[in-house]
């Protein structure tokens, strides 16, 4: 929901089928699938830069248009070098602040950008960059060394942290060099998003049609030609569509802004309506229980003239009390664990967006709800008593069974699937972390090529890192690469067998098999002494597929590559790949677990990588050493940044989203578990009060302790057996769907359940020991006497 | 026997030699101790002091489980609310005593049949408690303080809540299963029902005045 701006609502954005995203079919869609609707889809959102225009000019239905190009530019403020990244930097049409209605502090809206070479920073940035002093008229240099020079026009007001937009930085999209390129160049390059804003009273359904027809005209000649390059492959259609900006926050197509996962985010509702549902049942268990004692007062008061109704509200105000003292309790909790949820659900909620008066109502009418389903039931059962029967005899009063069973078996069947859950979250996230990754991920340091894309440079760095590491005894192995761990951003498409395929493609250095112990199973690793290996190889048109892309190359397949191919003789030239294949490699994970490994070919060009491996001798004092390859970069690259990762961080950071959703699921087992024990300890009390006459009875009949237990807690204890019976099928359903999010995953073993089971059963028969060990050690002489 | 902080002394001085197959009544008013000293024979009460034999064992240097598994065989015990288990049939009730002594379901069901027979309750047999009169229930009572053939019964005014018709006919099949050898100690408010005994015991204060 976006109300950073009163005109969101009647924002849309231009999106199109994504003719290159394939969804993964493989995966089962599950029921969150369905409530989250398309949010995983990936439509495609850039569009032709002219296309704004000329979506205005064909529709008389469109009032505004804005054009929107993230960017990741360096800034030079003064001496000083400021990053930012695509998500907080765009090239905007002028009339941005206009389009969105929002205020411009020191300006106005309609003319905050003054010409093309203003900038327009928001506060956070300006206090940023600029401190306390007024940033307006100051100078902002675009790019380190000959950029262009922008003055800060206007300051804009920061965006609330929980819009899709929050951006610090906006440049006018016509200060762009290639500005009038990118429009000359139409149809053929995509990179701007377009957002619309239409006349009042416009009919949707309507427009949406026209749009259809208007791209299939637009995009005619690119489709025309796509159809005689790639007969028959896909559909080279283009649908046109309008998407309304504030639902845009909720689907995954980039390059959108800030998202938030509606699919994380209704699981965990849906585990917050289980924990309350059964913090409600005990609840009512509970007090049920205390009917019994209570039933004393509620008689006296009957007898001195209160109806029910007195009674009843007396009771609910009771419950309400509670509710309210607890809500409070959990809006400090809450506060605590925001950052923490934040971080869980990928969204940014501020403590203080909370506190506003829509929020608080939500609550208190949250809190009747409670009161109601949580409170009526025990206080009718309350004023239901008569007076008579209270204070005439000894009477208990007696739960009904039913009810508590089914209480009872709701309880630890949520147990029992939440603490199974976990335990197979465990295992698979030991799985993925133990996995044997086909390489070597130990003590691999890795650094930003400060020159990536020059290849003179990357050369001369490359060749002076290479010596450096080659003579320091502390430093085992040295290599290059374009991509990092898990981050390979390069695929060309194939034509293997009939089908278009996307292949990896990786730039390696020389010893990139040799530094990861990648073994090698026919051919050749690349080698200094074949010249081929790093130039480009021609290869005669007619040996060259006509459709798929071509490497011109010698190449380093994986075996699922060279399998695909059909098992090609090595040293020829492979026509799918348009290249010559001298080597295979072993299959090796170059991404998560969470994909299957892909087939993928290495290219050897020294001098277009764009990260450095640096292998750490295995005893060495890493921190040392970072320390010394730093100073030797710094004194190579002079004024450059050195940036560095080590490979296990990188891995780590591919399971950090299931390892929070791990510790989401234990803790709140955790919890589940320990309200339904507080909840069967309660009924254990009643039970033992109910029955303290029987125990007495057949304690003096010879009963023993443990006989006595045994038949006070059979039935509890058989439901709670009953409800692993209905947990086990759940829990399975859950945790295979849940694993389904690994091309690698474990597969379930009964020992899971049966773990969870016995922490279940354990729990359940500890929360009953007390009060029924306590009734069946008491003398029977007390509970029998008749007075 | 002790209460709280205070010792003050429940019973005292209480030198008593019942003899296998004796018929003794315990009479005195309300709080005189009477029903405590039921329950310190039938062992479900402990003392401080003193010592208590039965059968050749000294209770009061036995363990909690031995002293248990030797009332269970040689005592039964009838009160005067019955206490009957409410959720439980007429042959439930009767048959408990004879799951805690684990005697096997065959052997069970034959003992329970016969006694049903015996009391001429056998028609009564799926009903329960509360489906009965206070009569009924008090024959239930002694049916199942009888089943596993104890060598004495304990009765705490056995006929205190039934009317006097019903109490004669229990009073009868007291004396009547005295003649067969069981040892019975009841105590009563009633001259009348204390002279079916064969002594008499009087309680004040926790002691034996005679």
């Amino acid at each position: 929901m976006d109300r950073f701006s009163s005109k969101a609502e009647n924002t849309y954005r231009i999106e199109s089928t994504n003719r290159w995203w394939k969804p993964d079919t493989t995966k089962k869609k599950g029921f969150f699938d369905w409530l989250a609707k398309d949010a995983d889809h990936q439509y495609n959102l850039v569009t032709p830069w002219m296309m704004a225009e000329d979506l205005r000019r064909s529709f008389p239905e469109i009032k505004e248009v804005c054009r929107l190009v993230p960017a990741s530019p360096i800034l030079m403020i003064g001496n000083q070098r400021f990053k930012e990244n695509k998500k907080n930097a765009v090239y905007v049409d002028k009339n941005f602040f206009s389009f969105f209605d929002l205020p411009v502090l020191n300006g106005t809206k309609e003319n905050a950008f003054q010409d093309n070479s203003s900038v327009v920073i928001s506060e956070q940035a300006a206090k940023k960059y600029f401190g306390n002093s007024d940033a307006v008229g100051k100078i902002v240099k675009l790019g380190e060394e000959e950029g262009k020079l922008f003055t800060v026009s206007a300051v804009a007001k920061n965006f609330p942290l929980n819009s899709s937009m929050q951006v610090d930085v906006l440049f006018p999209i016509e200060s762009r060099d290639d500005y009038q390129e990118k429009i000359d160049q139409g149809v053929n390059h995509a990179s701007a998003l377009t957002l619309l804003q239409f006349q009042p009273g416009v009919d949707l359904t309507l427009f949406r049609k026209k749009l259809a027809s208007f791209g299939e005209q637009y995009f005619g000649t690119p489709i025309d030609r796509s159809k005689k390059l790639n007969p028959g492959v896909r559909e080279p259609k283009t649908d046109l569509a309008i998407r309304s900006f504030s639902e845009g926050h909720f689907n995954a197509s980039s390059p959108w802004f800030y998202l938030t996962n509606l699919k994380s985010l209704y699981q965990l509702i849906l585990l917050a309506l289980i924990a309350l549902g059964i913090a409600c049942l005990n609840y009512i268990l509970l007090s049920l229980s205390r009917v019994a004692s209570r039933s004393q007062e509620t008689g006296i008061r009957k007898t001195i003239g209160a109806n029910y109704k007195h009674i009843l509200k007396m009771l609910l105000t009771e419950t309400w009390v509670l509710v309210m003292l607890s809500m409070t309790a959990s809006f400090i909790l809450a506060f605590i664990v925001l950052p923490y949820f934040n971080k869980l659900a990928e969204v940014n909620i501020a403590v203080v967006e909370l506190l506003n008066w829509k929020f608080i109502l939500i609550a208190i009418a949250l809190s009747l709800l409670l009161t109601i389903i949580s409170g009526i039931y025990p206080a009718i059962k309350m004023t239901n008593i008569r007076p008579l029967n209270v204070l005439g005899k000894f009477s208990t009063y007696k739960l009904n069974p039913f009810l508590s069973k089914i209480f009872i078996a709701f309880q630890y069947t949520a147990c029992t699937v939440l603490i199974a859950f976990a335990i197979v979250m465990a295992q698979q996230i030991k799985f993925v972390n133990n996995k044997e990754l086909g390489f070597d991920k130990e003590q691999a340091l890795i650094i930003d090529n400060p020159y990536a894309f020059n290849r003179e440079k990357t050369m001369m760095i490359e060749e002076q890192l290479r010596q450096y590491a080659s003579t320091q005894p502390q430093i085992a192995g040295f290599t290059g690469t374009d991509f990092r761990y898990a981050k390979i951003s390069n695929s060309n498409t194939h034509n293997i067998n009939g089908n278009k395929e996307p292949v990896n493609s990786m730039i390696v250095d020389y010893d990139y098999f040799e530094f990861n112990k990648i073994p090698i199973i026919q051919g050749r690793a690349f080698s200094r002494q074949f010249i081929s290996d790093t130039s480009r190889i021609d290869i005669p048109k007619e040996q060259l597929d006509t459709v798929g892309s071509r490497t011109m190359a010698s190449l380093v397949v994986n075996e699922t590559l060279y399998d695909m191919l059909g098992r090609p003789a090595l040293n020829e030239v492979s026509r799918p790949l348009g290249g010559i294949i001298i080597g295979v490699c072993r299959d090796y994970f170059s991404r998560s677990l969470v994909q299957k490994i892909e087939p993928a070919y290495h290219r050897c060009r020294p001098n277009q990588v764009r990260y450095f491996w640096f292998r750490i001798g295995s005893n060495e004092n890493i921190a040392s050493v970072v320390n010394n390859v730093k100073q030797k970069f710094n004194g190579i690259a002079k004024g450059e940044d050195f940036e560095y990762n080590f490979m296990d961080d990188d891995i780590k950071v591919l399971y950090e989203s299931h390892q929070r959703w791990f510790a989401v699921i234990s803790t709140a087992s955790l919890m589940t578990i320990f309200i339904a024990c507080l909840g069967l300890f309660g009924l254990s009390a009643v039970v033992a009060v109910n029955r303290t006459k029987e125990i007495g009875i057949r304690k003096v009949l010879g009963a023993e302790i443990l006989q006595l237990f045994y038949m006070l807690n059979r039935q509890n204890l058989i439901i709670v057996l009953l409800s692993f019976i209905i947990a086990i099928p759940i829990a399975t359903y859950v945790s295979k769907n849940w694993l389904q999010n690994f091309a690698y995953r474990i597969s379930l073993q009964w020992s899971f359940f049966a773990i969870a089971a016995i922490i279940g059963f354990a729990c359940a028969l500890m929360a009953v020991s007390y009060h029924t060990l306590k009734a069946a050690n008491s003398n029977p002489v007390k509970s029998l006497r008749t007075e | 026997m002790n209460t709280g902080n205070n010792r003050t002394f429940l019973l005292r001085d209480i030198n008593l030699h019942i003899k296998e197959g004796e018929f003794v009544s315990i009479m005195g008013p309300s709080g005189s101790g009477k029903s405590t000293l039921l329950n310190v024979i039938g062992m479900l009460d402990e003392f401080n002091e003193g010592e208590y034999n039965f059968l050749h064992e000294s209770v009061h240097k036995l363990k909690e489980k031995q002293r248990t598994s030797l009332y269970k065989q040689y005592i039964g015990f009838v009160f005067q609310a019955y206490h009957l288990i409410d959720e439980l049939t007429v042959y439930e009730n009767i048959e408990t005593p004879l799951i805690y002594q684990n005697v096997k379901t065959s052997e069970r069901k034959a003992m329970v049949a016969d006694i049903l027979d015996r009391f001429n309750i056998v028609g009564k047999k799926d009903l329960f408690p509360t489906q009965l009169s206070g009569g009924q229930q008090q024959l239930v009572g002694i049916a199942r303080a009888l089943i596993a053939r104890p060598k004495l019964l304990l009765a705490d005014e056995p006929t205190g809540n039934l009317n006097s018709k019903q109490g004669e006919e229990i009073m009868n099949l007291f004396k009547e299963l005295n003649n067969e050898g069981v040892a019975i100690i009841q105590v009563t408010h009633s001259e009348k029902n204390a002279s079916y005994g064969s002594r008499i015991v009087n309680l004040l204060d926790g002691m034996i005045v005679n």
